[in-house]
């Protein structure tokens, strides 16, 4: 029988192998010390972030980006080329809910539901006259490179057909694409999966035939255009003065996003509406995006088109010295916390922040603020809001670090009765200077880093490196989320006899006894697989060092 | 400004090394195998009730990291033998 038996090698290479580890934390320390990144301002205060008041806090139009002082538009249409498609009907036999329309229509063929590229989904609803009675639809922008199409069948329908072939080339020289095609027959769900189509010359055509019909259902044809240079969004404010202000800006296909700076209304004049165009999309009279102003709000300069737009959320802090400082900016609030800012006299207005009760602001008192408007405290609690100097500003306000806290050229020479202290006029200013000298400054290296950045992502390595980070992106999900105990999903299945489909979960652990089990089983299987990993990775380092047997097995 | 000066020469330079490197243009078949490849430990996953998953994730990574340290250890006493009065054999 074998036995694992310890031995001065085995110790030995413990050391070496625990040494090894620790060597490694070690290095990995440093880095750790100087990832953290300060986290952005929340934008908008928790207590407007839900319901009607979202839009009043201007970010109900989010998915335009405006939020920022920079609005992101997001391009909806890669600028890679243009294809324009038509249907052409082959066969008499049409039906009028082919191909299906997730966006509405039928549900009775499922195939194909719709065509996607580049994680963009085209679905057929702006040809639902085009395709019953002939001619050309257009959808401007999508690229002449992979088409993908999605078969699906989506109903239980009792129409019963068998697809068999799928073909595809240019016009006149079709061919089988690569993959199979599963028939799908009544009562059964079958996804076709995604083809991907490589790019052709003139264009794809896409044939669709049908067995148990015996004729084509229908023939696509796909001819490839000039693209776009560049697409234009703009954006037009309306201001209850009458006026409006419009802000445009060009993009190409090499922008991620289109960067358009929010228009303002002149003078006093409120914001009363925005609407978002896109040249790019289907209509391009029609907005990609409205937003409406409420009528009453109590922040407007905070509203998009508002003098102070966009407003953060800011904590601060009183000093009788300097009075009111932003909290991580100027001075540390990591003490800061809502019970101590309860006092009804210490209450701000929503209007200015000042104080609205008879209490008078001392050290402790804090105030929170959207913009220039006093806001309750719970929105200056999450922990995204900086209150630490070593958030805001990574080393600076390190306290390991013997330079004073607390910005400003107050910091640099004594006051007070230090003033008297001979020795402060020194220790100070050369404190300041040592700190000017060798602390840098955090959005310097913020910039560096995104140059670096921007450089390794554009190399080979960063390329390689994004095109294998959805792996990684799936192992951490794996670990770190445990599925749901209904575990895997097989069929559908069905049962002779009867028209019922079910999904089944064989390795369903949902049960009471089976958690009980598991929980007793499971970790005593990890620690067997940490036991064993232990063992192969001593011995690895063991054999490396000479002493090769390490766990002696007899 | 001495720090950053420092930094900046670094970044300057690295950044460059880095823009030296070629460009590279994935065909598409390197994103649906990536896809597929994330779809299927997507799919492994289900089984974290039955199978102690990140139990066999961190031992493959702990013996990956052991099997490179030796690596290390053997690559450097190859090395070192290599000079008259010191190291061994490693082989």
């Amino acid at each position: 029988m074998k036995k694992i038996a310890t031995s001065p090698r085995m110790v030995r290479a413990f050391v070496v192998c625990v040494a090894a580890v620790a060597t490694l934390f070690v290095m990995a320390a440093p880095s750790q010390a100087l990832a953290p990144a300060p986290p952005p301002f929340t934008t908008v205060p928790t207590s407007l972030a839900g319901g009607a008041t979202v839009a009043e806090a201007g970010v109900g139009i989010t998915a335009a980006g405006l939020a920022g002082a920079a609005v992101a538009v997001s391009a909806p249409i890669i600028l890679a080329g243009s294809i324009i498609y038509g249907l052409h009907k082959e066969w008499d036999y049409f039906h009028p809910d082919f191909p299906d329309d997730p966006g509405g229509g039928g549900t009775v063929f499922g195939i194909p539901s719709y065509l996607q590229y580049d994680g963009l989904t085209f679905t057929f609803s702006a040809c639902d006259t085009f395709y019953l009675s002939g001619g050309t639809c257009t959808y401007p922008g999508m690229g002449a490179t992979d088409l993908m199409m999605h078969v699906e069948k989506t109903s239980t329908s009792p129409e019963n057909h068998t697809i068999k072939s799928l073909l595809y080339g240019d016009a006149g020289n079709l061919i089988a694409p690569k993959g199979t095609y599963t028939p799908y027959y009544y009562g059964v769900p079958t996804n076709y999966g995604w083809q991907t189509l490589p790019p052709l010359s003139s264009g794809y055509s896409i044939r669709i035939h049908d067995d148990d019909l015996g004729n084509d259902v229908a023939f696509f044809h796909f001819t490839g255009s000039a693209p776009p240079s560049t697409a234009t969004v703009t954006a037009t404010l309306n201001c209850d003065d009458g006026s409006s202000q419009t802000v445009s800006v060009d993009y190409t296909a090499a922008d991620a996003v289109a960067q358009l700076i929010a228009p303002q209304c002149i003078g006093s004049a409120k914001p009363t509406g925005m609407h978002i165009y896109d040249t790019l999309s289907a209509d391009p009279s029609v907005p990609v995006e409205t937003w409406t102003a409420p009528e009453a709000s109590p922040y407007p300069d905070c509203l998009p088109g508002g003098s102070v737009f966009p407003c953060v959320v800011r904590l601060q802090r009183y000093s009788a010295e300097h009075g009111w400082q932003d909290c991580a900016t100027d001075i540390d609030c990591s003490e800061f916390s809502t019970e101590a800012v309860t006092d009804p006299a210490l209450q701000l207005s929503t209007q200015t922040g000042t104080l609205l009760g008879a209490g008078t602001a001392t050290s402790n008192t804090y105030r929170c603020l959207w913009g220039p408007h006093g806001m309750p405290m719970s929105d200056c609690e999450p922990d995204s809001i900086p209150k630490t100097l070593e958030v805001a500003a990574p080393g600076i306000g390190d306290d390991s670090l013997p330079f004073p806290a607390g910005a400003g050229a107050s910091a640099c020479f004594p006051h007070g009765w230090a003033a008297f202290n001979p020795a402060e006029w020194v220790y100070k200013p050369v404190l300041c200077a040592l700190r000017k000298a060798f602390i840098p400054d955090p959005n310097f290296v913020k910039g560096q880093m995104d140059v670096i950045t921007e450089a390794f992502n554009a190399s080979a390595i960063g390329v390689v490196v994004g095109a294998v980070d959805p792996i990684f992106g799936a192992v951490g999900h794996m670990t770190d989320n445990p599925s749901d105990c209904e575990g895997p999903e097989f069929g559908p299945v069905s049962f002779p006899g009867t028209d019922a489909v079910f999904d089944i979960h064989p390795l369903n652990a949902c049960a009471d006894l089976t958690q009980y089990i598991l929980g007793i089983a499971m970790p005593l299987l990890s620690a067997f697989t940490y036991i064993a990993a232990f063992i192969v990775g001593a011995r690895s380092i063991a054999s490396s060092v000479g002493a090769r047997d390490l766990v002696p097995v007899e | 400004m001495v720090t950053e000066g420092i930094i900046g020469v670094f970044a300057t330079v690295f950044g460059a090394l880095l823009n030296f490197l070629p460009h590279l243009t994935l065909p598409s078949w390197v994103a649906s195998a990536t896809s597929s490849i994330a779809s299927m430990f997507e799919g492994a996953g289900k089984f974290s009730q039955w199978v102690p998953l990140p139990a066999i994730v961190g031992g493959i990574a702990f013996i990956f990291v052991c099997s490179a340290i030796a690596w290390s250890i053997k690559f450097g006493r190859i090395a070192v033998s290599l000079f008259t009065g010191g190291g061994g054999s490693a082989a």
